[in-house]
């Protein structure tokens, strides 16, 4: 265990200072300043130019070329478009062109390009630890090759590439006897199942929210965890943006244990046990099919509700029933314009429920379809736990970490170590690396050809941004060698399978447009099997235990593929702003119940009557908005491969999945007495009443003057003994502002990580985020709002307000910050002498001091974005509303002797927001959408009354609930 | 009682506290002036490059223009050196078997850079960006100097802060036609001739610190 190891990220402590005696100190600072002198002596250093031997015509030095690849997880493709600064690609943003991205990206989509640079990534094939040939890997599978693949398992992750599949089928067809399994613990299961239960067929579930007017999310995080979720985020996001208080809006609402960045958005939340969803969805069934829609009730429905209902808790909270009639209502008032969705955790019967809803409202076909399953025999038993059973001769895991994330019962690690020959590919050496003999390095999705499918069926090509760094080989690359028939290079393999698999398709037209337009699946035409659904729904709704558990994917480390990314361990999460560890989310009267606070370490155990220990000890984190009695534990931590950042983070919460119990089991708590410090990053979470983050509902914003003059005030002037700022605005240069939408922001953290990628903000570790010197520009805060029983929080992303009358530019000693023309608050890394006065006098405390020199000398450097400075111990530094991009944008546009365009210049955190919460503009543009949004009624500054006059206003959150039924 | 103090130790008091002042004002102006001399901003020192390059024939002799070799400082913050392809565009045909471009050929053949020494440095917390000079009228000659005049290149200017403010406070005097850009010998013929230039490129004071600082 590693309750008290800091990790060796942090920071260096200096040479034990406290063990000096004085005079060493003063032979050291003697010596120091002696070595200061000698340094002051050299002349320049002297530095190389490398120029190209055979400059690339594409290349100009200095000037980054953009790739379009995608992002592959578990077998659904993502869209990005690649920086590349010749031939280094350094960061990723979102392929507007493609259906997944929209142009956003996700928080650890932003992290990949860290990855790419990981110094610890597997570097050479390996027999057994020792470095070995690939004429070892060549015998092994000559081996396996010649006895036709007798005890030949080969586990694979899910995919949907069109190219890895033919090579599936071809190694089937030479080699019968082989077994194929493809695992990703978290990839979608239940909802096939259920749409097999409901429509007879595992079906794919695909959701259009463009129209929804009515959205019911079931344990279903739509913008944060979905293949599609920055297609829903921006969805959603669309149909709830309020220009005024006679706005359209969605309703939302979310059903959900854990406080999901869906559950932040919604207009209702209603917080239950993750085995209640049953209970609920059933009634929802039974309220929808109650309104008389023509055929929507059949007769074989009637007694299975009736026998599911009988076992409903007697006292049932009449809240529930008052939230499930309501949302029935707006379902129905919406039908063919809502939707019902459902998280993946739940069981096939609630997918199976929610496809009959959608049914019976008329939403097939409108905002609801379905599709045949994207990945490769989704649904079928190569999918299945059982398909990692087995005892084989040959096992090649070509991905991903079955040994580590797997139902901890079937101890794969032992099984794996047990096969006479194993192979592993992968980019790590990690648990299954060390459970196998051979170890092949893998490719980074930014190394290699291939394709995917987007998760609505979107052909996408991949292209690889730099040559393996590591003589990485791809998954296709070790089929070819089983099949015999090793490929030429990875280009011709993938443009000669491109062309046979789909003709007619240009590689090259679909390379640069990133993906293939028009290739998204065709809905199937269901009906629901209403007879075949009654009995599974009268069963529903009969678990339940006193105390449950949800095995969650990290948001960001997901099943622990990206927890030696030290960008995604240093993210807060979202819903405890927890850092570099995982813990038990519960809710405060939980907590209480237990006798634990935040920190307190709780032994979880789950009974399985098997050989293995299915406990965990993990730190308590109290998340107000929790379910009662349920436990939320992301999976990712606790990891024991070879690398050295992930080894010894947090606790695996696969210890406590069974096969019997799943990803929801039954568990129990037992506070251990000891206690773990937790590195989080805010603590305090009451507005104390002051004007931070404002809201209301939409129906104040139209009706209560008082609200509106309450939201008027805190933008209109105020008295000052200083000069006013003074306006109006000159026309050139532009002048820059920000607007941030409260009512869209999901506080999904993809702005943060998007900051720290291009801003070059270093890592910190845990210690200094125990100390509160996390360097992150852009944190998003977390405030709770509401009563105790049904807090309500509300998220704001807090940066750097560039105020008119800052208040750090007046105690800066030496003018290391100033006010440029077009209204920056500059801050000058090479002048600040690191008083600090600057932060002190903050009111919104956004700037950050580096305390210690955290730059990064390691492979991971690379990542680093050449546009920006990076800073050096003592200085302070802060978000600069990205102006290496507006100063790239005005030399181009003067260049060409034109304006700077209205929506030319994107920060990097509005780039990746999914919501399309961040807007950037030039006040000065009267066409802008800052402008636009300055002039909404709900646009507000953040701590107005200091006088600061912000040029970042926020847009108050605005919910829209309903009255109640 | 004999004085405490004999009468010499007046001088000697005097002496001290002069040289004390002296010391003092030296501790400060002694940095500055530092900072301006040729030894600390590497004017006027010639590096040793791996071929003896010669800009006095290639550009005054050959005429060949600046941006022939380096085309990157009209679009990129770089000038750029030219790649070992470029050269040998030329010198494929002449001079081609000169011992004196052997490393070129090495280069060319092996894809191996040339390791050229960097005559011109700026600190890495500076942002300076070729193009927006070039396409506003700065001229090649106002900063790198007489390049063709040069046998091996050298710093000219001292590339200090205040000596880069000197032209962004009032860039005017500096301009000239797009066209002369690379001229070695322009200059003004009048002050409406400049005042018309800074009209023509919208020439303006930037001497915010995000203008060169990120």
């Amino acid at each position: 265990m590693s309750e008290t190891r800091d990790h060796q990220c942090d920071a260096p402590r200096g040479p034990g200072l406290d063990r000096l005696s004085r005079r060493a100190f003063f032979r050291l600072a003697g010596a120091g300043a002696a070595a200061a002198g000698f340094a002051a002596c050299s002349s320049r250093p002297a530095r190389d130019i490398l120029p190209y031997a055979n400059q690339p015509p594409e290349v100009t030095p200095g000037v980054p070329l953009h790739y379009a690849t995608a992002l592959v997880e578990d077998g659904f493709a993502t869209g990005e478009v690649v920086a590349s600064h010749q031939g280094r690609p350094t960061q990723l943003e979102g392929n507007p062109d493609h259906p997944a991205s929209l142009g956003a990206t996700r928080a650890r989509d932003q992290a990949a390009v860290l990855s790419l640079y990981d110094p610890q990534r597997a570097r050479s094939i390996t027999d057994r630890g020792v470095p070995a040939a690939w004429s070892a890997i060549e015998q092994l599978l000559a081996a396996a090759r010649a006895r036709g693949g007798q005890g030949l398992q080969v586990v694979l992750e899910p995919t949907s590439s069109p190219l890895i599949v033919e090579l599936i089928e071809r190694v089937r067809a030479a080699l019968p006897a082989a077994r194929f399994a493809f695992w990703a613990p978290f990839a979608p299961r239940a909802q096939l199942a259920g749409n097999r239960l409901a429509l007879g067929r595992a079906l794919q579930t695909q959701l259009d929210l463009r129209t929804a007017d009515a959205i019911v999310a079931l344990d279903a995080d739509l913008v944060a965890d979905h293949p599609m979720a920055l297609a829903h985020a921006r969805q959603i996001a669309d149909r709830r943006r309020v220009v005024d208080g006679h706005s359209a809006m969605s309703r939302l609402y979310a059903v959900e244990s854990g406080y999901s960045p869906t559950g932040v958005i919604a207009d209702h939340r209603l917080r239950v046990r993750p085995s209640e969803v049953e209970r609920i969805a059933v009634e929802l069934l039974a309220a929808v099919t109650a309104q008389g829609r023509p055929g929507a009730r059949p007769a074989a429905l009637d007694a299975a509700l009736a026998a599911a209902r009988a076992r409903r808790a007697p006292d049932g909270p009449a809240r529930d029933a008052a939230t499930i009639a309501a949302m029935a209502r707006d379902l129905g008032r919406a039908a063919g314009r809502s939707v019902v969705a459902v998280g993946d955790r739940q069981p096939p019967v609630v997918h199976a429920i929610a496809a009959a809803i959608n049914a019976a409202l008329g939403n097939l076909g409108r905002t609801v379809w379905f599709t045949e399953p994207v990945v490769y025999e989704a649904g079928q038993p190569s999918h299945d736990v059982d398909a990692l059973r087995g005892e084989p001769t040959t096992l090649l895991v070509l991905g991903g970490n079955p040994a580590y994330a797997a139902p901890a019962d079937l101890g794969l690690a032992d099984a794996i170590a047990r096969a006479p020959a194993s192979l592993y590919l992968g980019l790590y050496d990690n648990e299954t690396a060390r459970a196998c003999r051979f170890v092949v390095p893998g490719l980074h999705d930014l190394e290699q050809w291939g394709a995917a499918r987007a998760h609505d069926g979107t052909i996408t090509p991949i292209q690889p941004l730099i040559e393996p760094l590591f003589d990485g080989r791809s998954v296709a690359a070790i089929l070819h060698q089983l099949l015999g028939d090793p490929p030429a290079t990875e280009h011709a393999r993938t443009r000669d399978a491109w062309a046979r698999r789909l003709p007619g398709v240009d590689h090259d037209a679909a390379l640069a447009r990133g993906a293939v337009a028009g290739s998204a699946l065709p809905a199937v035409a269901v009906e629901v099997a209403w007879h075949a659904l009654a009995p599974a729904i009268a069963a529903a709704g009969s678990r339940s235990a006193p105390l449950e558990l949800a095995i969650a994917p990290h948001p960001f480390v997901r099943d622990g593929r990206h927890t030696n990314n030290p960008w995604l361990l240093e993210l807060p999460e979202p819903a405890s702003q927890l850092t570099w560890d995982n813990a038990a989310q519960l809710s405060p009267r939980t907590a209480a119940g237990l006798g634990v606070d935040t920190g307190d370490i709780v032994a979880l155990s789950v009974a399985a009557g098997d050989r293995h220990d299915h406990t965990a000890a993990v730190p308590v984190i109290i998340v107000p908005g929790h379910a009662d009695d349920a436990i939320t534990l992301h999976a990712g931590f606790g990891r024991d491969g070879g690398e050295r950042v992930a080894r010894g983070i947090g606790t695996s919460a696969f210890r406590l999945w069974t096969t019997a119990g799943g990803l929801q089991p039954a568990v129990t708590a037992t506070p251990r007495g000891d206690h773990r410090a937790l590195a989080i990053t805010q603590t305090h979470r009451d507005l104390e009443h002051r004007p931070i983050a404002l809201g209301g509902t939409l129906h104040q914003l139209r009706d209560d003057a008082a609200f509106r003059d309450e939201l008027a005030r805190q933008r209109s002037p105020l008295a000052s003994l200083l000069d006013p700022f003074p306006g109006p605005f000159p026309a050139l240069p532009a002048q820059w502002a920000m607007s941030i939408d409260l009512t869209t922001c999901t506080g999904c953290a993809a702005c943060v990580m998007a900051c720290a990628a291009e801003n070059n903000t270093p890592v910190v570790g845990r210690g200094q985020v125990l100390n509160k010197r996390e360097m992150h520009w852009l944190r998003i805060d977390r405030y709770v709002e509401g009563t105790a029983d049904e807090p309500v929080a509300v998220v704001q992303p807090m940066t750097c307000q560039h105020c008119e009358q800052a208040p750090c530019e007046y105690v800066c000693p030496v003018e290391a910050t100033t006010h440029s023309a077009d209204g920056l608050n500059e801050m000058t890394y090479n002048r600040c002498i690191g008083t600090r006065f600057c932060s002190n006098n903050c009111p919104y405390k956004v700037r950050r001091f580096n305390w210690f020199d955290y730059r990064d000398r390691s492979l991971h450097q690379l990542a680093s974005n050449p546009d920006v400075t990076v800073r050096d111990r003592g200085v302070m530094e802060k978000c600069t509303y990205c102006v290496q991009r507006i100063r790239r944008a005005e030399i181009d546009a003067r260049i060409a002797d034109r304006r700077i365009g209205t929506h030319e210049v994107r920060t990097a955190c509005q780039a990746a927001c999914p919501a399309q919460a961040i807007a950037f503009g030039s006040l000065t543009d009267p066409a802008s959408t800052v402008s636009e949004q300055r002039r909404r009624p709900h646009s507000y500054a953040v701590l107005h009354d200091q006088g600061t006059e912000p040029r970042t206003r926020y847009l108050a959150r605005i919910r829209n609930p309903g009255e109640p039924a | 009682m004999a004085a405490l103090f004999p009468p010499w130790t007046n001088t000697a008091t005097r002496i001290v506290l002069l040289a004390l002042a002296g010391a003092i004002t030296s501790a400060i102006v002694a940095p500055i002036v530092y900072a301006r001399m040729p030894y600390a901003t590497g004017a006027g020192d010639p590096r040793l490059q791996p071929i003896a390059f010669d800009h006095r024939h290639h550009v005054r002799d050959d005429a060949i223009d600046c941006l022939y070799c380096h085309e990157d400082a009209e679009r990129s913050p770089y000038a750029g050196v030219p790649a070992a392809e470029r050269c040998l565009g030329c010198h494929d045909q002449i001079w081609n078997d000169s011992l004196l471009i052997a490393p070129l050929r090495a280069s060319a053949a092996t894809g191996q850079p040339i390791r050229w020494q960097r005559v011109h440095s700026l600190p890495d917390f500076v942002y300076f960006d070729h193009s927006i000079h070039v396409n506003k009228g700065i001229g090649c000659v106002s900063c790198h100097g007489r390049v063709d005049q040069m046998a091996a290149v050298y710093q000219v200017h001292r590339l200090s802060m205040s000596w880069c403010l000197d032209c962004h406070r009032d860039p005017a005097p500096h301009l000239r036609p797009r066209d002369q850009i690379t001229s070695m010998t322009w200059t003004a013929d009048s002050p409406a001739e400049t005042a018309a230039l800074a009209d023509h490129y919208h020439a303006r004071r930037l001497t915010h610190c995000s203008t060169c600082h990120r």
